[in-house]
């Protein structure tokens, strides 16, 4: 077993040594970068400039949250040098579509490998307590930390081009600190213990930590699925028991229960995104998160009101 | 014209061995098999001077300490310019979380931060009781690893030496961060 394990660990050594070869064996022509959700796309986009092409792994208008890999998405890893990867829980599908590809031995950035994760809240923890909460790129600071890293990341594997990949990492890195300090910034009273959050969807810990907030109760039992009736009473009385002051739900599933939840508890909804959803774009982290920040902020101030 | 058959009864007693031989191979095939592609079961595990980054901290502490890791990659690129540390004012006034004073930093603890001349940022908490104390300690190299230190005593105070020895006891722990791919990837780390 040792043995195998080491002959296992001696591969991958191996292998990692021989793929940035293999990435740059097309000389001259611009790196294809694979990515597998939104937020990356735009982080990617804003870190290589026009020195190379972002391709999405998923077309535009699928769920990854419900994706299954079509053939033609899998052909398309064939073309690509490097797949950039969230790699702790949110883009799983793509394991199966590299290994099913052409390029099974493609190289790929683990974008979240330094970044101090959380662990699962919910549903989503169980699994023997090593699950860790996927949505990091839901905080500016946890976003910054993986465009660092994948910028290092593309240098190794594209050295021409590594200062000016650490460059426009930085500044991208410094519009994104703009964004939560001009929230922050609206923020005079910082909440006290008692402003008390509960979300829809167990997304957002990332972001509301940024505030030095907890998220205290999370609605669904799991992502997209609706608590039955007997579960939405019981949640109901566990937010007014616990003194949740404000609801983080989500903007693209709207949901029925939602209003009920605000009705019979009395407590306020305010709706984020998780960027997952839409056409791929430079701009859209941006201004997705910037939405997001006023939507805490405000649900901040309207508390205080 | 039509030819007899001659249909003889099955051996139903040999069927049936051999299906059960059949279904021990299989059995003992994927036992082979597990026994020896199993996974192990790899626990991470701390030192006793350690506190894990995802479950010992609380929500203030883990906003901190994640800021405190991208600030210091900033500071370590900024070395590569120039080799002095930036100054926490600078680091303030470029907006970098945690040296930056706003409402987060006020929820979080309302640390003061200052720059030791060991090679270490210090940030004294105001408020133990939401968020402990934290130090930075900056490597030699400037593409070494970040060391952060926490003390949730509320008489943590500017340490005299910055040897692990030292810091462990005065009080501080280690805060150590490790990685979990997701569930299905786990095998390949």
């Amino acid at each position: 077993m040792f043995r195998a394990t080491l002959a296992r660990r001696l591969l991958t050594v191996l292998l990692a040594c021989a793929l940035p070869a293999l990435a740059l064996a097309e000389n001259g022509k611009p790196l294809r970068i694979g990515i597998t959700l939104h937020p990356y796309y735009s982080y990617v986009s804003n870190i290589v400039g026009d020195k190379a092409e972002v391709v999405p792994l998923i077309p535009a208008g699928f769920n990854p949250h419900a994706y299954e890999p079509r053939a033609e998405d899998i052909k398309r890893i064939g073309t690509l040098d490097v797949i950039v990867l969230n790699g702790v829980g949110h883009d799983d599908f793509a394991d199966r579509m590299i290994a099913a590809s052409e390029k099974p031995n493609i190289a790929t950035i683990e974008s979240n490998s330094n970044v101090p994760l959380l662990a699962a809240t919910g549903v989503a923890a169980r699994g023997a307590g090593k699950v860790v909460n996927p949505h990091t790129f839901l905080s500016i600071s946890a976003s910054i930390a993986q465009v660092n890293n994948i910028a290092r990341e593309l240098g190794k594997l594209d050295p021409d081009n590594a200062k000016y990949y650490s460059q426009n990492a930085r500044a991208y890195a410094k519009r994104l600190r703009k964004l939560r300090a001009e929230a922050l910034a609206q923020v005079t009273e910082a909440p006290g213990a008692e402003f008390r959050v509960a979300t829809i969807h167990a997304a957002y810990d990332y972001l509301v930590r940024e505030f030095g907030l907890e998220v205290t109760a999370v609605v669904e039992p799991a992502h997209g699925i609706e608590p039955s009736p007997s579960q939405l009473k019981k949640t109901i009385d566990q937010l007014k028991a616990l003194d949740v002051k404000v609801i983080f739900s989500e903007m693209d599933f709207p949901s029925a229960y939602v209003e009920t939840i605000q009705r019979e508890s009395g407590v306020k909804i305010y709706p984020l995104t998780h960027i997952s959803y839409g056409d791929y774009s430079k701009e859209k982290y941006e201004v997705e998160m910037k939405r997001n920040l006023d939507t805490v902020v405000r649900a901040i101030k309207e508390s205080q009101a | 014209m039509s030819r007899v058959q001659v249909v003889r009864p099955a051996g139903a007693g040999h069927e049936t061995l051999y299906v059960l031989l059949v279904s021990l191979l299989i059995l003992a095939l994927a036992a082979g098999i597990v026994a020896l592609r199993g996974e192990r079961h790899d626990e991470v595990s701390f030192e006793a001077h350690q506190l894990d980054a995802r479950r010992d901290l609380n929500a203030a502490e883990q906003g901190v300490y994640a800021d405190l890791r991208v600030a210091f990659d900033e500071i370590q690129a900024r070395r590569e310019e120039e080799p002095q540390l930036l100054a926490v004012e600078v680091l303030a006034e470029e907006g970098f979380p945690p040296f930056v004073a706003d409402a987060s930093a006020a929820s979080r603890g309302q640390h003061q931060w200052q720059l030791l001349p060991q090679q270490a940022y210090l940030g004294l908490s105001q408020a133990s009781t939401v968020a402990g104390s934290f130090l930075l300690l900056v490597p030699q190299a400037h593409d070494g690893a970040a060391d952060v230190w926490l003390q949730r005593s509320p008489s943590a105070s500017v340490p005299a030496e910055l040897s692990q020895a030292a810091l462990i006891a005065a009080g501080w722990q280690q805060i150590a961060a490790h990685y979990d791919a997701g569930v299905p990837r786990q095998h390949r780390h």
